[in-house]
């Protein structure tokens, strides 16, 4: 049966992700992305953008590429009016949510003069984003766009554990990895996934157990079978409890 | 009596530095137990933090490290300090110490060279003003010339040949973006320096500016109370150069200043070239007797691209950059990315960046790949039914089957096939790929995918087969 | 090892020290307490390898030595022995059992070897501060109920203990939270404790500690690492290992402009809030707050049992502010509540958003609570 809410409003304690640098997990599914990452120098036109489903690591690698390159992380969404001349590479994330297209035109042609990097990150690759201005239209549709693909098993096993941890949510690894098997293989999954059981195990200061998880996420897992008064848990939950 | 006390009351190993070399043998069995690959991704940033008792504390930098090998690696590392050294009988991990240099990623995430440099020195050797930015690439040389731009691209020239009397002032050159509008002005100035510098013509000051920034430094200006400053450094200039003028519609006060300086230039037969994405007559939003003045001269316009300059584009932008690319490449490009010369460039660009970053060579099949982006509106979503139908018709068996509980191989392989690609091809979990196929266990689709990989190993045709099935699908 | 112990002074001993064993033990040497004699002094030790104990107790020995006996049945003979017994212990090393005397009864033990008895030392504990037990006391009883007993979320099972600046003066702070109340209480920061680094004591510690607090009178010395904590008071030594976790950053979420201002007194509050619950029987059930000016009416329902509801007037409450209605669940007033002696004050921002509830005399505690939908 679904988990309803008690009713209770949590306290607003919130943990800033840290992007630390030793906690990205290089794979085959960002390995070119990582590639252009490290030779800024050869990125064509010095523009780059990184694009996949959200919670494949594009934040992340922002991050990363901003700290070794000294450049300034900004949101799409912040970006108004005409940016001070920048004096170092920028990394725009979300930025296909830029809501002032003249922003970012003149900020694309500032960094463009004066040499400096600029490093954008969305959802979709910058020549289907839905931009009015044929000026940056034509110049988003001349960017080197980078897909980061879909997470492979180990990654996203080490996904689930990372964002328990940017929580700080400890969870037996046999029920991490009852999780993993059964939530869509998508790292945009796994991230509401673990949104949700946060949520869920706090509104019912209750431990986050595979009973629990199976209740709290029956509408994505898939469970061996869902009868009208409860989960039924595969052999192997049912050993987890 | 006192010796059996010995072993618990009294710390038995007083100095964290005798436990280097047990460390360091433990790192290193680790190390070729877990691989290199799990020994990097986890292992590697242990230390080593302190005794006490018989309990030692290993630190990783960060929770989730920290999480991570506490869990997969905490037992391990328990039995293996008690065999190294009986006295250790626990293990503590915890959160802490730095971070030691990465590898991975960071092998190099290297620090950008510095490409602004460049620009500096053609900065210094033009002219002081910080805002004459000319891009080094920008010459004569390098626009392709066809039909759709040699008119505008002939004028662009006697500006820069004989900027005192070109026979027409102002030249202005209008087209749709990306086709080589700021390209000739960037010429022209790039002209006009070399040939000073080579002692041909007299120097001559060039500012040239966006629109933008014009405003910008205007309103800057303004706020500074320095507009007099601005107004005398504009109106020193042997050519001013404005791109993109239609972004002044709207901003009348940036016109008006605009409108005097242009008038107090052309009044002393200084030179002005200006852009913009339309004729002056189109230029609604734009102050008449602006518009008026600016029509006064040379009106240019730049066509779009025909496939012809495309491939001339093509051609000399590959040569230029040294690459060989094949002409069926070339000739895909300018059948495909017909909208400007920006965007053909950025395409050719990214494929030999492509082939330089990761040394492949480039052909039809890596170009569709490299700009899949570019070349298709949307990314496919494939379903498992869309599977089934396609490998049950592709291996003439009924649909039915894949969920059948038939076993002989002439139905067991091609069900595998479509369990493989709906693992490949979809983010479904095993357990749910396995109940599409005829409720299966998650473990039926595990030993299907890892049976399909073995075989493609094996059977170059078999494995052919199999992507020929996925290309179908993803198109 | 040979001693002679007065049967009270042993049994006071073994009560603290077995209370830390585990009950269920998979380690069977940890169901244990290990009892040493040396230079002729006695000292138990028990530990679950969280936390650790020590007690020396007076006795007079004989024989140095050592060995480790389970501790329930050694708390369990002492307990049954009369008062004013005299209980001697011998055991004369290696494998051989405990023999406990007491008067004509007698009885041997099976012992473990004391070389697997775990040691938990402290290492370098380079943080001391002292400060008298019955402050620790206070800060202790005033916010150990807010502890979580969530296990995943790990980082809050227990007081998070640090040094911190309150209206210009610097305070020792304990926090506690489980993510729907929180509670803070400061008391002077004692000489020493400036530069300590917060740390979180476990539940079971916290637990532990505030047991033996009950009979020190006198000053409790503290000393810390970033790992370790100790509690040093009379005969007694805790030892304990503390969370390894970032304990939230809970001053955004204490509100400063609650301008919602209800004072009422503590028993009329609580007698009010436990009269309007007893309609439920399900201990999440809301009790609802409804505030007009200088009245509070208290309500709750239960879909099975009715409704309940109850008027506090001028003659009980002070209340300037316009209407509010808010809903709280029964057991987190009340937990809040005994901490407070006289005046509740609560300030409220709206319906839906963090309250802070204060004794109206006590400055020196703060609780934050949120509400439920109602």
């Amino acid at each position: 049966m679904p988990v309803q809410s008690s009713g209770q409003l949590p306290l607003p304690i919130f943990r800033e992700p840290r992007f630390a640098e030793v906690d990205f997990r290089l794979a085959s599914s960002n390995a070119e992305a990582c590639a252009w990452l490290r030779r800024t120098e050869e990125w064509p036109s010095h523009r780059l953008a990184l694009w996949g489903e959200a919670g494949r690591g594009k934040t992340h690698l922002l991050h990363i590429w901003a700290g070794r390159t000294r450049g300034q992380i900004c949101r799409g969404p912040d970006l108004f009016g005409l940016p001070a001349q920048p004096t170092a590479g920028l990394a725009l994330d979300d930025a296909d949510a830029v809501a002032d297209e003249a922003a970012l035109l003149h900020l694309l042609n500032a960094a463009g003069e004066a040499g400096l990097p600029v490093l954008l990150a969305a959802r979709s690759p910058p020549a289907r984003w839905r931009v009015r201005l044929p000026d940056l239209t034509s110049r988003l549709r001349a960017i080197t766009a980078v897909e980061i693909g879909p997470p492979e098993d180990e990654l996203l096993r080490s996904l689930l554990a990372r964002l328990l941890a940017d929580r700080q949510l400890r969870l037996p690894e046999t029920v991490q990895e009852w999780l993993v098997r059964r939530l869509p293989r998508s790292a945009a999954a796994v991230g509401d996934a673990v949104k949700r059981l946060d949520a869920a195990a706090l509104d019912r200061h209750r431990t986050i157990t595979a009973r629990f998880a199976a209740e709290v996420l029956h509408d994505i897992l898939a469970l061996d079978e869902i009868s009208g008064t409860g989960v039924s848990l595969s052999r192997e939950g049912e050993a987890l409890l | 009596m006192a010796n059996d006390m010995s072993a618990t009351l009294e710390a038995p190993i007083a100095d964290i530095s005798q436990l280097a070399p047990h460390w360091a043998r433990i790192r290193s069995r680790l190390h070729s137990e877990v691989g290199e690959m799990e020994y990097r991704n986890w292992l590697r940033q242990m230390t080593l933090s302190a005794v006490d008792g018989d309990e030692i504390t290993v630190l990783l930098p960060t929770r989730f490290l920290c999480d991570w090998v506490r869990s997969r690696y905490g037992d391990r590392l328990n039995s293996m300090w008690s065999e190294e050294n009986p006295a250790i009988r626990r293990v503590d991990i915890r959160v802490g110490g730095p971070a030691a240099p990465s590898t991975g990623l960071a092998v190099s995430l290297a620090t950008t060279t510095e490409p602004q440099a460049v620009v500096t020195k053609l900065e210094e050797r033009m002219d002081q003003r910080p805002d004459l930015t000319i891009d080094p690439r920008f010459t004569f040389d390098a626009f392709v010339v066809g039909k759709p731009n040699e008119f505008a691209y002939a004028c662009a020239r006697r500006v820069a040949e004989q900027p005192s009397s070109p026979g027409f002032n102002p030249l202005f050159l209008y087209g749709g973006v990306g086709l080589g509008k700021t390209h000739l002005m960037h010429a022209v100035a790039w002209e006009l320096v070399g040939r000073a510098n080579s002692g041909v013509a007299r120097p001559v000051s060039v500012a040239y500016m966006s629109a933008e920034k014009f405003m910008y430094r205007f309103i800057a200006a303004i706020r500074s109370q320095s507009t007099m400053q601005f107004k005398e450094q504009l109106r020193s200039v042997d050519v001013l150069m404005i791109d993109d003028l239609q972004f002044l519609i709207g901003k009348d006060n940036t016109q008006e200043e605009f409108f005097h300086t242009f008038n107090a230039l052309v009044d002393v037969g200084k030179q002005i070239v200006v852009s913009a994405d339309k004729s002056p007559s189109d230029l609604s939003g734009l102050d008449d007797r602006l518009r008026t003045r600016l029509g006064y001269g040379m009106v240019a316009d730049l066509h779009a691209t025909t496939f012809e300059l495309r491939i001339s584009i093509l051609e000399a932008k590959a040569s230029r950059a040294g690459v060989a690319v094949p002409a069926k490449v070339l000739d895909f490009l300018a059948h495909k990315i017909t909208g400007n010369v920006r965007e053909l460039e950025g395409a050719l660009n990214r494929l030999v960046a492509h082939a330089n970053l990761f040394g492949r060579p480039i052909t039809v099949e890596t170009t569709q790949e490299v700009l899949h982006d570019l070349l298709k509106a949307h990314d496919k979503r494939v379903t498992i039914e869309e599977i089934q139908k396609r490998v049950a018709e592709h291996f003439a068996i009924r649909l039915t089957d894949m969920s059948s509980a038939r076993r002989a191989r002439s139905v067991a392989r091609p069900r595998q096939v479509a369990m493989y690609l709906a693992k490949q091809l979809t983010s479904r979990s095993l357990p749910d790929i396995g109940r599409r196929f005829g409720n299966r266990d998650h473990t039926t689709v595990m030993h299907a995918v890892s049976r399909v990989g073995d075989l493609m190993n094996r059977d170059a045709a078999f494995a052919e087969d199999v992507e020929l099935l996925r290309r179908l699908l993803e198109s | 090892m040979k001693l002679k112990a007065d049967r009270a002074t042993l049994l006071k001993a073994l009560a603290h020290v077995q209370s830390v064993v585990e009950r269920r033990n998979t380690i069977p040497i940890l169901a244990n307490v290990m009892i040493a004699v040396r230079d002729g002094k006695l000292t138990l030790t028990a530990t679950d390898m969280e936390i650790a104990i020590i007690e020396d107790v007076p006795a007079s020995a004989t024989r140095n030595g050592a060995c480790t006996a389970p501790a329930a049945t050694l708390y369990e003979i002492v307990r049954k022995l009369p008062d004013g017994a005299e209980v001697e212990l011998d055991h004369p090393g290696g494998d051989a059992q405990l023999a406990l005397r007491s008067g004509r009864y007698s009885t041997s033990l099976v012992v473990l070897p004391t070389e697997d008895f775990p040691s938990m030392t402290a290492g370098a504990l380079p943080h001391k501060f002292s400060l008298p037990a019955q402050m620790l006391r206070g800060l202790i009883d005033r916010t150990r109920f807010a502890i979580s007993t969530e296990e995943t979320r790990y980082y809050l099972n227990g007081i998070y203990l640090h040094a911190a600046e309150s209206e210009g003066t610097r305070v020792l702070r304990a926090v506690a939270t489980d993510g729907h109340r929180l509670a803070r209480v400061e008391e002077p920061l004692p000489e020493g404790a400036g530069s300590m680094p917060g740390v979180i004591i476990p539940r079971k510690t916290v637990n532990e500690l505030r047991k033996l607090l009950d009979e020190v009178t006198g000053n409790v010395d503290v000393a810390l690492s970033d790992t370790r904590i100790q509690f040093h008071a009379d005969a007694i030594q805790l030892t304990s290992k503390l969370i390894d976790g970032t304990f939230p950053e809970y001053e955004r979420v204490i509100p400063r402009g609650n301008d919602k201002v209800l004072r009422v007194g503590k028993r009329d509050f609580a007698d009010a809030v436990g009269r309007v619950a007893a309609i439920s029987a399900e201990r999440s059930r809301p009790v609802k707050l409804s505030l007009a000016r200088d009245l509070l009416v208290l309500s709750a329902s239960s879909p099975e049992q009715g409704t309940a509801t109850e008027e506090l007037d001028s003659d009980h409450v002070t209340y300037e502010a316009g209407p509010l209605e808010i809903g709280f669940q029964a057991r987190y007033l009340n937990d809040i509540t005994d901490q407070i002696e006289g005046d509740v004050e609560f300030r409220f921002a709206d319906g839906s958003a963090p309250t802070v509830v204060r004794d109206a005399a006590d400055a020196s505690a703060l609780y934050v609570l949120m509400p439920m939908r109602v």
